[in-house]
């Protein structure tokens, strides 16, 4: 168990090391840079070479990774090319609300999808079927266009909640949780089909192990079986797809944040990819990475407490 | 090294890398010979190495150390699935649904191995000579003639060894390797399967290394029996021999655990089963001491302390044990 | 060997059995129909993509413009068509750079194993963590929003997954036999890997390819709806999804058509995955949904009366739904308090059917389509056997070591039973749970009852499973070959175990067994089962030395050790039936050597032929006439 996480957390140096390489690397596959982004395509040649000399942008390219690196190993992300403000700063700034919005949409899509995906399995008939159509819906509308409906009938017809902006949580609880509630919605419909249809697979599947069928002759009773025996074998698979749902979310607020206007990192993942601020693309590719690495190794953590050969080894 | 033995296998021995850096020895120096057109029965429960011999002298499990030499020709066992293939050589192995590959049909199945000789050979086959042969090969072993255009799905357990049995005959060896080839079938499948084994063994002076964990299934079939327990051999002899008087006390154990389908019979061998009942203590890794003492009703200190070499018995077999023909008459078991 | 109904692997043919399915028909016609239709889009629209048409603005469908027009009155049916185009190409070339990456490396990994295996695996442990959607902005923005680079990106980032399941496969099919034969063939490692392991792979291909597809036409439209990618007034999915939203509140209409078109096609790929899934997949599909439906008789029609423990009266089960399969037809039998009758048969008899019915523990497919199970002078019903479970009728099973929920300690699973069936709390259940584990002869029950079930040794599970079932102390225990999957020493320790307890507690056992040997061993009755139907039923000693049916004869006779060593072995020819070929008449009729042709004719009855013993054959005297020269 310890040697899996100390394993995953050996593998984040370098896969840190290699996202930013492959962002540093293909920024110098390519003709153009900031300096002209920043000045413009009317600006002179000597404005540029300036401002490029200014930048450092007239250094080879692992020069300049190389000084990138090592502020970053001292905490100094640089500064954002068009704000010019601290990179590091803004993200950091800017976390609480991704996180407000992928964590509050997990913990709803793992409640409602484990408890549809359950009633599907141990009830089957038509529930069942509801919950297989729902979601192949979640499925199939794209998150964004899920969130404009929402918009348009929530907020523009009938004003229930703010089509935009976000409240933090220590502002105003209730407005927190007004400004979330379609952000959350749009994101979780997704994450509810895929932890729905997961938690089904693996609770039929262990319905039908020969275990569930010597509990049941042994006169346990099906609550206890259901509840006790089964939900804690097919949790496995479930905590596998919670983890895939959560990576998922955090990519899914690029769109969602886009939508809602939310000063997270996914809007400004937009932005800056639009206004090519390598900087602060830079900060975000590592940042997003490192979000990963924390869910998989809570996913390994999990799977070490449920599944007891894990723990042993 | 004779050349009378089509299979000789000399001091093998093999070890599977296991948890916290040990190794696992599954195989113990272990001797074996095989004689052209004679049947080797190696009988023994779980864990007894028998089909990690069989996966050695395949070239498929990590030999390190002693020989095994086939035709009087040394094959390289350290070379794992490397090495020349040796057409003389083939395998039926126990699970009748592994062993043939789903999406391909029946009559490819059984051609690969010729097609796969011929394209070593670089030799062209005759125009539908591979047809041909595939179809009387089918025929062979009792399938119907239409069988080759179909998928292995299309058949039961029996029919689909009677396939894979087809496709090691198909290049004419002269030693072929079963695996456990009938456990998995049901009792009258069994006895098909047994049968045609026997009569191909007839006709075509093939041998056999029968590998089981049924002692009755392994005398029926064999010449000569090797019972093996954690990976060392514990007795061996003809099958008759074994049969009749079985002197080593695993050997017996063995028999006196298996049921006779007779009720009257099986009482009795209850009751002598009883000589050999013994609460088993820890077993202790394998070292210089007999494998078996933790379980023996007979064991002695020197058990604990000597390995028993195989010692010639008065039944005529050879026997790894330091008490033989200190033990009781063994009428009572083999009734 | 164990439930009669085996699920058939599928066989060649995968795009017939896809295109079988009506789900999968639909989808693969739509994405035919849609690639050709954007392909074609130039010569099936009337109006190009960019044409604007001021008097037609914000159009509902119409005649005209058959899915409306958006704000500068484009045809939004032929925007879409137009726009598929980037949509549909941007998905090839993410699902090509994803196989080309993915399948190559999945294979090798798996089939070579070692370092290779190793370093690939890190690999693709590392694509897994690399948030694909921040590096395709980071591509978007120093690519100059080139969409197909982007999308190739996406190919190589996302192939970590279906790298490992492809790994996965293969490490699964190097272990079939058929593998290990092509290799002792002598067949190089690369015609082995592209003839028997590429073709174990291709289901799990198939199914994520198409799950890709679906999330990578999400991802294209994603993109382009953030206004990344091909720039307006080029038609894109997302770009109009966009455009409808800044006037949805007016117009809601114009976010329906990109909305369905983009919902259908990521639909038809999800389909399609999981059409593959369930036909490349053994698992039963039989397992889905539905418990076991109980069919049992009118009230009327009680049972009849009877002084043994258990009886089976006229029991029929049937398989699926709507032309439902008998596996179990018209089975009578009883059980006597503090007897052992040995249930003996093949593959496919039904004995194991049987067994499960006798506890009320049918597959969810299977129903009982007549006959009462009656307990203690009661006729069963469902709700019956829950409260007997445990109690007054319990079960070992097949397998050990599948028999124990492996998530939890040997204590708490046999404590959990102590609680539910004896009410005992706390110290008293830790204390009963070691007398029971000691009951059952396990040394230092108090360790073992620490131990995962993974922890301990079949024989040793077995034990465990055997005390589990006697914690209610029942009257009646079901014993479905209770050794079959264990050494042969073992399963003699496990017998000794059985017949102890039994003789101890007095409680009836019912033992499905296909070995004669431990049949005899244990039983003082037999039922023979085949195809179905008891055709012998006899006290043990006359059964064996007198079987009074050929198909009991002939079974007795292929035992190896009735042979002489050499001699061949009085074989029974052919296979028994299965459930679709059972004939009207003797269903042993044509592998008999007695067979006359009024055995093929009507059914034929269990009949006495002698006190306590029955057999279903018309040739009886002839039997035994035989027998006994034999």
């Amino acid at each position: 168990m310890l040697r899996l996480l100390a394993n995953r957390l050996a593998l984040s140096v370098p896969l840190l090391f290699v996202v930013s390489v492959l962002v540093f690397g293909l920024a110098s596959l390519v003709p153009g840079d900031a300096a002209r982004t920043i000045l413009g395509e009317q600006a002179t040649p000597e404005a540029v070479a300036y401002l490029r000399n200014q930048l450092g942008l007239d250094q080879p390219w692992y020069e300049r990774y190389g000084s990138w690196l090592a502020g970053v190993l001292h905490g100094d992300f640089g500064t954002s090319i068009l704000s010019g403000q601290d990179v590091w700063t803004t993200l950091n700034t800017r976390l609480g609300v991704t996180l407000s919005l992928v964590l509050t949409a997990l913990v709803v899509s793992t409640v409602i999808g484990v408890a549809l995906g359950l009633v599907s399995a141990v009830r089957g008939g038509v529930l069942g079927r509801v919950v297989d159509v729902l979601s192949l819906i979640g499925l199939a509308l794209p998150n964004f266009w899920i969130a404009i409906v929402l918009v348009s009938l929530f907020a523009v017809q009938f004003r229930l909640f703010p089509a935009t902006g976000y409240v933090p949580l220590t502002a105003s609880p209730s407005e927190w949780i007004s400004s979330l509630a379609m952000p959350v919605a749009a994101l979780s419909l997704l994450g509810i089909a895929i932890i729905g249809k997961q938690t089904r697979d693996s609770v039929l599947d262990t319905l039908g192990a020969e275990y569930v069928r010597v509990l049941r002759a042994n006169g346990v009773s099906e609550r206890r079986i259901v509840f006790v025996h089964v939900l804690r074998n097919a949790a496995i698979p479930i905590v596998t797809a919670m983890g895939v749902v959560a990576v998922g979310m955090v990519g899914g607020s690029v769109f969602i944040e886009s939508v809602f206007v939310l000063p997270g990192l996914g809007s400004l993942a937009t932005q800056s990819t639009l206004d090519h601020d390598l900087p602060v693309i830079l900060g975000l590719g590592v940042y997003f990475t490192m979000l990963v690495i924390v869910v998989n190794v809570l996913v390994d953590l999990a799977y070490g407490f449920l599944n007891p050969k894990v723990r042993a080894s | 090294m004779s050349a009378e033995h089509l299979l000789r296998v000399e001091q093998l021995q093999v070890d599977y890398p296991a948890p916290r850096r040990r190794t696992f020895r599954a195989v113990d120096t272990v001797d074996l010979a095989v004689r052209p057109g004679e049947t080797l029965g190696l009988v023994g429960e779980s864990g007894s190495g028998k089909s990690t011999i069989a996966k050695a002298i395949l070239g498929i499990a990590p030999v390190s150390a002693g020989t095994i030499s086939f035709d009087g020709v040394a094959l390289d066992p350290k070379r794992v699935r490397r090495r020349k293939p040796v057409t003389d050589l083939q395998a039926v192995f126990q699970d009748p649904t592994s062993s043939l590959d789903p999406s391909k049909t029946v009559g490819y199945t059984v051609a690969e191995p010729l097609l796969a000789q011929l394209g070593r050979e670089r030799r062209k086959a005759a125009p539908g000579e591979v047809r041909d042969r595939v179809a009387a090969m089918l025929d062979r072993v009792g399938l119907s003639g239409n069988a080759a255009a179909r998928y292995p799905a299309q058949f039961s357990g029996g029919q689909r060894q009677r396939i894979a049995i087809a496709r090691a005959l198909i290049v004419d060896p002269r030693l072929v390797i079963c695996d456990e080839a009938v456990s998995a079938l049901d009792l009258s499948i069994q006895a098909q399967v047994l049968n045609l084994l026997g009569d191909i063994r007839a006709e075509r002076g093939i041998g056999y290394l029968f590998i089981s964990h049924d002692l009755q299934v392994v005398e029926h079939l064999a010449d000569t029996v090797v019972v093996l327990y954690r990976g060392r051999v514990m007795e061996s002899g003809p099958a008759a021999a074994i049969h009749r008087s079985p002197e080593h006390p695993y050997t017996r154990a063995l028999l006196a655990a298996s049921p006779v389908p007779d009720p009257v019979r099986q009482r009795e061998r209850r009751a002598a089963r009883e000589v050999y009942r013994h609460a088993p203590a820890r077993a202790d890794a394998l070292g210089e001491s007999c494998p078996f003492r933790h379980r023996c009703p007979f064991a002695v200190e020197r058990c604990a302390q000597e390995r028993p070499v195989l010692r010639a018995t008065a039944a005529g077999t050879v026997a790894a044990c330091h008490r033989v023909g200190e033990l009781p008459d063994v009428r009572a078991v083999v009734a | 060997m164990s439930s009669g109904v085996q699920a058939r692997p599928a066989r060649g043919g995968l795009v017939r059995a896809v295109l079988r399915t009506p789900r999968g028909a639909v989808a693969v016609v739509f994405l035919a129909l849609l690639t050709t239709a954007c392909v074609c889009a130039p010569l099936l629209t009337r109006f190009g993509p960019l044409d604007q048409h001021i008097d037609a603005v914000r159009g509902l469908p119409s005649g005209t413009y058959w899915l409306g027009t958006d704000v500068l009155g484009r045809d939004l049916l032929s925007r879409i068509l137009f726009g598929g185009r980037s949509s549909l190409l941007g998905v090839v070339e993410a699902v090509v750079a994803q196989l080309l990456v993915a399948v190559p490396a999945g294979l090798v990994a798996g089939y070579f194993g070692g370092l290779v295996d190793r370093a690939l695996m890190r690999l693709a442990e590392l694509l897994m963590s690399i948030p694909a959607i921040m590096i395709l902005l980071a591509v978007l923005a120093i690519f100059g929003n080139s969409l197909p680079v982007a999308m190739i990106a996406l190919g190589v980032l996302s192939s970590g997954g279906l790298m490992r399941l492809v790994r996965g496969a293969a490490l699964v099919a190097r272990e079939e036999l058929y593998v290990t034969a092509a290799e002792l063939m002598g067949l190089s490692r690369t015609q082995v890997m592209l003839r028997h392991v590429l073709g174990r792979c291709r289901g799990v291909i198939i199914v994520q390819t198409s799950l890709f597809a679906a999330i990578a036409l999400g991802v294209q439209t994603g993109l382009t709806f953030l206004g990344l990618g091909p720039q307006p007034p080029e038609p894109t999915w997302g770009g109009m999804v966009a455009e409808a939203a800044s006037v949805f509140s007016q117009d809601p209409w114009m976010l329906v058509p990109p909305g369905t078109i983009i919902a259908l096609t990521v639909l038809a790929f999800g389909v399609l995955g999981d059409v593959v899934r369930d036909a490349t997949s053994e698992r039963q599909s039989a397992a889905g949904t539905g418990r076991a439906r109980h069919r049992t008789a009118p009230a009327g029609t009680a049972a009849a009366p009877s002084d043994a423990l258990l009886s089976v009266q006229g029991l029929s089960v049937a398989v699926g739904g709507d032309t439902p399969l008998r596996l179990l037809d018209d089975v009578s039998f009883e059980i006597a308090a503090g007897e052992v009758v040995g249930l003996v048969g093949e593959s496919g008899s039904g004995k194991s059917m049987t067994a499960r019915a006798l506890i009320g523990l049918l597959p969810t497919n299977c129903l009982v389509e007549s006959g009462h199970v009656v307990f203690d002078g009661k006729a069963l019903r469902e709700a019956d056997f829950r409260a007997l479970r445990g109690r007054e009728i319990a079960m070992i099973s097949q397998e050990p070591m599948a028999a124990l929920d492996p998530s939890f300690r040997i204590g708490s699973l046999v404590g959990e039973v102590v609680r539910t069936l004896e009410g005992k709390r706390g110290k008293a259940v830790t204390e009963r749970v070691v007398e029971l584990l000691t009951m059952v002869e396990i040394p230092d029950a108090a360790d073992v009852a620490r131990r995962y079930p993974h922890q301990i040794s079949g024989g040793m599970a077995q034990r465990v499973a055997i005390a589990m079932a006697l914690a209610g102390g029942p009257r009646l225990l079901i014993a479905d070959e209770p050794t079959t999957a264990l050494d042969v020493t073992v399963q003699a320790e496990i017998l000794d175990l059985l017949r102890r307890l039994q003789q101890e507690n007095g409680m009836a056992v019912l033992l499905v067994s296909h070995n004669l040997g431990v049949i005899a061993d244990m039983c003082s009755e037999v039922l023979v089962l085949y195809a179905g139907q008891v055709v012998e039923q006899a006290a043990v000693d006359a059964l064996f030395a007198a079987p009074a049916h050929p198909y009991a004869a002939a079974l007795l006779a292929s035992s190896p050790e009735k042979a002489g060593i050499g001699q061949p072995i009085r074989a029974i020819p052919g296979t028994v039936p299965s459930p679709e070929d059972w004939p009207t008449g003797c269903r042993f009729a044509n592998r008999c050597e007695l067979a006359e042709p009024e055995c093929r004719g009507e059914a034929i009855p269990l009949v006495d032929v002698g006190a306590d013993h029955r057999s279903r054959c018309i040739r009886i005297p002839v039997l035994l006439e035989q027998e006994a020269t034999r």
